[in-house]
């Protein structure tokens, strides 16, 4: 518990979290959406994902560094009415938050900054999915039972019941978390557009852009994934969700490449 | 003044008798299974502003099973809704903010693209509204269409919505509100603990459950449905599926009136079964006359015994034995009565005359042949100790009745043959006159016998005569 207390206190919470990160190597990715994507699917080059999500005590500092994004301050079109509510105040997370828990109910908007704060930025969703794809290791050398248990932990979160212990492991590039725990934010999460009738998307001709509803999906069985687009689609960048977090990521070479997107 | 439906159906237009001022605006009163929502008074069209909250919910699927359900209302299967032909609905989806998923609402009566799915696709913690018209009277389902569909549906995302017609439905005393649908679970039918859902089994369309209302029981036992004899029952059905057809029967009664596939017109009466589409209803109207539980069930019947497709009626009230006796008698049956009975040793048919010599021997060659030389033997030696001969017997030639009357009535007791002894029952022969007369004229005039007279049937039948049948 973190208790706001003094002025030589505030100084030396004002650096970022110092966030441990893991190598992702270079690899394909099938999006999950197929229109215009050759059959190798997406070349995602290597990069760097942070091991942990972001955790309530790392956007604490966040928001102490920069009152523009406290509870109470924040603009409401960049961060709706849920932000931050499971905390206690602006700048307090009180008992019922666990400070290394991934922090939840933070928009985009917010995750965003939190990012740029920390000399880091968002990972994409091809570089989200090839990382969260990748548990060869901790499944005994295949991945054939992914999704079954992929389905089994999803319904379990959803009853709050404790994830399934196995999606808790770590991924074969080290990181931890990626299931089992709130869905993450990325960097390009409205680049699948679906127009919400999941059932007839997937006409070229309706001008929106990458749609493809299951007529189009790389893997119409892959629910596990479907769950997971599905939740993009839904959500606005100032949506701030009680099951949804993120981490952060950055290019494999140290430098900041790509100052605006 | 709302526009009758009912004696003009080609200028049917349940929005022609709005005129121009705004509607009444009514929040809705839903009910949750299986009560249904009071049956609409109104004459008029009215806005009605429908609050529809979907929430993942973990509770029990049977018995020892729980399962995390994704719901509308928070039960399975969602409120039943319950507006007008003509009326306009304002819809807000609201995604409960600890729902992991976002959700979405396609109903059936709608008619708009998706029905209403694009317009209400929903993250957690928000709130989607959209708006629309009431045009067909009728019973439809609604569901979640979100992606996954299959399991969307599958997790329990359904429920019905009623639109009356213009002049509502007609009146009955009671009306009851029942869902089928399937689970698809990890583990076996009855396995305990919490379940998750298997995409394979859905799949493969095999479920290991099939319930009305939710769960194993729902509408059975205590949660029976009650009712009182000389009451119309109207039963809204629906089917979630995902995937089963159901064939919808009430065992002990008789549907007097059916709205196939839930169509505002009740089309067929005195039904038993019908059938009930995977994301399809079915309205049935039945009076009650007897007391007793009736049995509600998909009569594709292991489902229903074995996977969890039943239900229960009750109803309480005054017998009606003409209609139904019950039991009424409970007796030992024996097909042919106390005593096996004989069936009557019919002579043969062959005719009864006087046979010429040689055909008379020639018979008799015959039924000795077939009837006596098993015992003595084709030469007629017999076996000692046990049949006495017939070749040049002294017992034989002695008497000629008495042969008659030996063959006609069978012998038991000691005789002397040929100076032997013999003590042995020779059973009667149910040989015609005629036959009896061949036999013996044959036997008396071989096997080193010398008759000179052979035996006729007059003999034969004389002897007959003679003594009474024993």
């Amino acid at each position: 518990m973190l208790v706001l207390c003094g002025g030589a206190w505030r100084a030396a919470a004002q650096s970022p979290a110092v966030h441990r990160y893991r190598t992702v190597t270079a690899g394909h990715v099938r999006p999950f959406y197929l229109a215009g994507v050759a059959d190798t699917g997406l070349a995602v080059a290597a990069y760097q994902l942070a091991e942990r999500a972001v955790s309530n005590a790392d956007f604490l500092r966040f928001v102490i560094a920069r009152p523009e994004w406290r509870r109470s301050r924040v603009a409401r079109i960049a961060a709706d009415p849920a932000y931050l509510r499971h905390w206690m105040g602006d700048t307090v997370l009180g008992p019922d938050v666990a400070a290394s828990a991934p922090v939840v109910n933070v928009s985009w908007f917010a995750a965003h900054a939190y990012a740029e704060w920390s000399g880091a930025r968002l990972p994409t969703t091809a570089e989200w999915e090839l990382a969260a794809g990748r548990f060869r290791r901790a499944l005994g050398g295949t991945t054939d039972r992914l999704q079954v248990l992929l389905l089994e932990t999803y319904s379990a979160q959803a009853s709050g019941a404790t994830a399934s212990a196995t999606l808790r492991l770590t991924s074969d590039d080290g990181v931890l978390g990626l299931h089992g725990g709130p869905w993450e934010w990325v960097d390009d999460f409205n680049a699948v557009v679906t127009s919400g009738e999941s059932r007839g998307d997937g006409t070229p001709d309706d001008g929106l852009f990458c749609a493809g509803g299951a007529a189009l999906s790389a893997d119409p069985g892959n629910y596990a994934a479907f769950m997971r687009y599905a939740v993009r689609g839904s959500l606005r960048g100032s949506y701030a969700l009680a099951t949804l977090g993120f981490r952060v990521a950055r290019d494999a070479a140290p430098l900041r490449s790509r100052g605006k997107r | 003044m709302a526009c009758s439906s009912a004696d003009a159906p080609a200028s049917r237009d349940p929005l022609a008798g709005r005129g121009s001022g705004a509607l009444p605006v009514e929040t809705l009163q839903v009910a949750f299974a299986p009560a249904v929502p009071k049956p609409i008074t109104r004459t008029s069209p009215a806005k009605i502003v429908i609050n529809l909250e979907t929430r993942e919910v973990r509770k029990r699927l049977a018995d020892g099973v729980e399962y995390t359900f994704w719901t509308f209302g928070g039960s399975v299967p969602g409120p039943m809704l319950r507006v007008r032909a003509g009326d306009e609905v304002e819809f807000h989806l609201n995604n409960h903010p600890s729902s992991k998923m976002p959700h979405n609402i396609d109903l059936h009566a709608v008619t708009g693209p998706g029905g209403g799915a694009a317009a209400s696709f929903t993250a957690p913690g928000h709130s989607s509204q959209f708006s629309f018209a009431a045009l067909n009277p009728g019973l439809y389902v609604y569901h979640c269409a979100t992606a996954p569909v299959g399991m969307h549906i599958a997790n329990g995302m359904y429920g019905l919505i009623l639109v009356e017609p213009a002049e509502g439905m007609p009146k009955v005393d009671r009306e009851f509100y029942v869902v089928q649908s399937e689970f698809y679970t990890a583990g076996r039918h009855g396995e305990a603990g919490v379940q998750s859902f298997d995409m394979e089994k859905a799949l493969h369309e095999d479920p290991e459950y099939v319930v009305f209302n939710g769960s194993v029981g729902a509408v059975a036992g205590d949660n029976a449905l009650k009712a009182n004899v000389g009451e119309t029952v109207r039963m809204y059905v629906g089917n979630g599926g995902p995937n089963l057809v159901s064939s919808f029967h009430v065992i002990g009664e008789i549907f007097d009136k059916v709205y196939t596939e839930g169509g505002s017109v009740a089309n067929q009466r005195d039904v038993q079964t019908t059938l009930v589409p995977a994301g399809g209803s079915a309205m049935v109207d039945m009076k009650l006359d007897v007391p007793g539980t009736f049995i509600l069930v998909d009569h594709s019947i292991f489902r229903a015994f074995n996977k969890g497709a039943l239900g229960m009626l009750k109803v309480e009230g005054g017998e009606n034995k003409t209609i139904y006796s019950g039991k009424q008698n409970d007796l030992v049956y024996l097909p042919e009565g106390g005593a096996v009975q004989a069936v009557p040793n019919e002579a043969s048919a062959a005719p009864e005359r006087e046979l010429p010599r040689n055909e008379l021997l020639a018979r008799g060659q015959q039924v000795f042949a077939a009837n006596c030389a098993a015992c003595h033997q084709l030469g007629g030696e017999g076996v000692p100790g046990a049949f006495p001969p017939l070749a040049k017997s002294d017992f034989l030639m002695a008497d000629k009745d008495r042969a008659i009357g030996v063959v006609m009535r069978g012998l038991s007791g000691e005789i002397s043959v040929n100076g032997q002894k013999f003590n042995g029952v020779m059973p009667s022969l149910a040989l015609s006159n005629t036959d009896i007369a061949a036999v013996l004229s044959y036997v008396r005039t071989n096997f080193g016998n010398r008759a000179t007279d052979l035996v006729s049937l007059r003999d034969v039948q004389r002897v007959r005569a003679a003594r009474p049948k024993p």
